[in-house]
């Protein structure tokens, strides 16, 4: 049982924490992030970036940036990269190769190279073939080199990332997605770069040609290209390679020509290059030049932090290619992503509600959690609000049938304290009448009368009184009372009264008295009975000693005491456990009623009333309540 | 015919319904003695005059018509009337049977009373009270 116990509480920690973690998680792992960039070592080292094409070049472009994103995150900042674009392929004549070569040794004589990165190989052959005094100490990272080029003899450092390019991949991940194909077109240029991929593919594919029936292409323009691919019939692939000139000289751009077969192929195109994603192609394993310029920037923080400890840093960079796919492509040729090999990168997905269902269903869920949550506090709220509620409704009910019950035992004789008075003024009246109508009235006898009989109406009244208190089922809530406030109004209420003259009345009232919840007007009338008991137990007491002494104290921190002390004739011991019952009277006048009322509204308030003799004479009657458990008044 | 009113003894331990129903009687013109209880009277020595008893009911430590009882155990008879602030059926018909002249409900009219005061004494002036 125990553990059942503990383990369900675990299970609603493990609940809480689940929230409180959606809640508190994410701000931890951005103030993570941000504190990793505060250490910068690398801050005074510099990077020279050679790229052998111009700017805007597709593939280098999106490796530039991914490089620079990161040696940035390393700690090198903009100020210390300095990207040079060469545009070896367009100016290729030797005196523009040479002008250039002056141009960047004078443009970086002022500054100290740490690292120099080229962008193919042409790049690479341009600095190596630079006057030696350009920082020879720097270690070179030698970017895309094709698998099978012989890098030339140099002193200095060379780190090459060799390119080796798998063709194969591509169309496995293509014949999967389209199962019925037979026909592959290969498009391709015939810059040597592309010759050079031509040649690997056309390798490559040989396995499949018992299968497959391939096109390669690259002998056509483009336009004649573009005509084939629009004629392909349903069970072909088309596989674009690269594409920087077709056979007509035409420099392209391999980005440009995906977009161009996307606009008129019958078939998928699946792609070789990383930059063709978003541009027609549906994808396949790439060569990512962001995921290389990643690679490479993380090296060339490696090589920059560890420059002495060069065991550490590795003789050549892999980069592996990456399968990535545009989602709309795929949904374009309706091809199934769950053919997909695990892992691929997907981009480009648009976020309709059925891609989403499973991020609406989880926020669903976690909003119907909450919800459920919350209702479950409510309910709970409620439950206990409606067990109060019916705990008071109870108490009242009892409070109630107390009284009632108290009432049986009471009729008897509030019939008779009603009727006493009234006994008496209809007779008095009576007599009054006889008298004047005697030939000499006695004035001053029906005075005596009226008086008498105003005392008796203002009895049966107060009887009246105390039976509606009794009996009025009240709905007042009870409030929030001091209790020396309450004994001051009573005193000043009767201080007038015939009944207390000659007698005086002391308050010895405790100013750190705490605050009780009741009627007001129920424990008035007990302090009133008590004033008026313990006035009649003193009208035989000598005049000088009649005198009440009311106190307040606190008997401890939760239980507020009220005294009432009299100097009168005393209880008698033997009835003293008869005082509190209803009739039960000493006096030759009176109801026998007052203490037993009193009993009744002090227990309603949760307190006790008792009485004992004191021993210099005289009478204590003592009620307790319990105190407000808040602050003293 | 006023002197010679009998003396009417009123027991109430209602020390305002003693004094107002000896001021009524008072101005019929009856003797009248005021006992505060049961035992009071009791210890009373009746003067051998006719007389009526006006008894209440509830009192304190002796009722009424314990009061009653105990006179019928000494051989004192009287006409009595009880009176009562509150009724029970039992107690007037206890009454009746022991012989009351009246029972009257407080309050009643003074008429009332009076009228069954003179009824008792006219009792008692042709039937001699026996002590």
């Amino acid at each position: 049982m125990m553990f059942v116990v503990r383990e369900n509480r675990w299970k609603s920690f493990c609940f809480y924490m689940f929230f409180i973690g959606l809640i508190v998680y994410g701000p931890i792992v951005g103030i993570a992030r941000s504190q990793t960039q505060v250490q910068n070592p690398l801050e005074t080292k510099n990077v020279l970036i050679l790229n052998g094409a111009e700017p805007n070049t597709p593939a280098f472009e999106s490796l530039n940036q991914e490089l620079l994103a990161v040696l940035q995150s390393g700690g090198i900042g903009i100020r210390n990269q300095f990207f040079e674009y060469l545009g070896l392929t367009r100016n290729p004549s030797p005196e523009s190769r040479k002008l250039r070569m002056q141009l960047v040794s004078r443009r970086y004589s002022e500054h100290k190279m740490d690292l120099i990165i080229t962008l193919y190989p042409n790049s690479l052959k341009f600095l190596l073939d630079m006057d030696q005094s350009f920082f020879p100490a720097a270690p070179v990272m030698a970017l895309i080199i094709p698998q099978g080029y012989k890098l030339p003899e140099t002193d200095r450092r060379i780190i090459p990332h060799v390119v080796v390019p798998d063709l194969n991949r591509t169309l496995e991940i293509g014949l999967k997605l389209v199962p019925k194909a037979e026909r592959i077109y290969v498009v391709n240029g015939v810059d040597p770069m592309d010759r050079w991929v031509e040649r690997l593919a056309r390798k490559d594919f040989k396995k499949w040609e018992d299968r497959l029936d391939f096109y390669h292409l690259s002998d056509l323009p483009l336009e004649k290209i573009l005509a084939t691919v629009s004629a392909a019939p349903a069970n072909s692939i088309v596989y674009l390679t690269t594409f920087s000139k077709d056979v007509t000289g035409k420099y392209m751009r391999t980005v440009e020509v995906s977009e161009e077969l996307a606009e008129v192929s019958k078939a998928p195109v699946f792609g070789f290059l990383g930059t063709v994603i978003g541009h027609g192609n549906v994808g396949g394993s790439l060569i990512s030049f962001k995921h290389i310029g990643t690679k490479a920037g993380e090296l060339a923080l490696d090589i920059l932090r560890g420059a002495q400890n060069t065991e550490n840093i590795p003789e050549v960079l892999n980069v592996p290619q990456v399968d990535i796919f545009d989602w709309r492509q795929l949904k374009h040729w309706n091809l199934s992503e769950s053919d997909l090999p695990r892992g691929s990168v997907i981009v480009n997905r648009e976020f309709s509600p059925w891609n989403l269902r499973y991020y609406i269903i989880g926020v669903l869920v976690f909003i119907m959690a909450q919800l459920l949550l919350i209702i479950g506090l409510l309910a709970q709220k409620r439950r206990t609000r409606l067990a109060e509620e019916a705990l008071r409704q109870h108490r009242k009910e009892l409070a109630y049938v107390t009284r009632i019950a108290t009432m049986g035992e009471l009729t008897t004789s509030l019939a008779h304290e009603i009727n006493q008075p009234l006994t008496a003024i209809r007779s008095n009246a009576g007599a009054a009448l006889r008298f004047l109508s005697q030939p000499e009235p006695d004035i001053r006898e029906v005075r005596q009368i009226l008086e008498d009989i105003v005392r008796d109406d203002r009895r049966a009244s107060n009887v009246i009184q105390n039976i509606r208190a009794m009996v009025k089922k009240e709905k007042r809530n009870k409030e929030l009372l001091d209790l020396n406030k309450v004994i001051r109004g009573v005193v000043d209420l009767i201080r007038d009264d015939s009944l207390l003259k000659g007698l005086s009345i002391a308050l010895e009232l405790n100013r750190g008295l705490k605050m009780i919840h009741g009627d007001p007007i129920q424990l008035q009338q007990v302090i009133l009975n008590l004033i008026l008991n313990s006035a009649v137990a003193m009208r035989n007491t000598p005049r000088d000693q009649r005198k009440i002494i009311v106190r307040t104290a606190m008997a401890d921190d939760r239980i507020v005491n009220v005294s009432v002390t009299d100097f009168g004739t005393g209880i008698d011991e033997n009835n003293i456990e008869r005082l509190f019952e209803a009739f039960y009277t000493t006096k030759s006048e009176g109801l026998g009623m007052g203490l037993s009322i009193s009993k009744t509204i002090v227990h309603a308030h949760g307190g006790d009333i008792k009485a004992s003799n004191n021993r210099e004479g005289g009478a204590t009657f003592v009620i307790t309540l319990p105190a407000n458990q808040g602050d003293a008044s | 015919m006023k002197e010679e009113k009998a003396v009417v003894y009123v027991v109430d331990d209602d020390p305002s319904v003693r004094r107002a129903l000896e001021r009524l009687l008072r101005s019929a013109g009856y003797n009248i003695l005021t006992f505060t209880g049961a035992s009071e009277f009791l210890d009373f020595n009746c003067p051998d005059t006719p007389g009526c008893l006006i008894l209440d009911i509830k009192m304190p430590k002796l009722s009424g018509l314990e009061l009653q009882d105990r006179l019928s155990e000494k051989g004192v008879f009287f006409p009595i009337i009880f009176m009562t602030a509150f009724d029970k059926p039992q107690w007037q018909e206890r009454a009746k049977k022991m012989g009351a002249v009246a029972y009257l409900r407080k309050p009643f009219k003074g008429q009332a009373l009076l009228d069954a005061i003179d009824q008792s004494v006219a009792n008692t002036a042709t039937t001699s009270p026996k002590i």
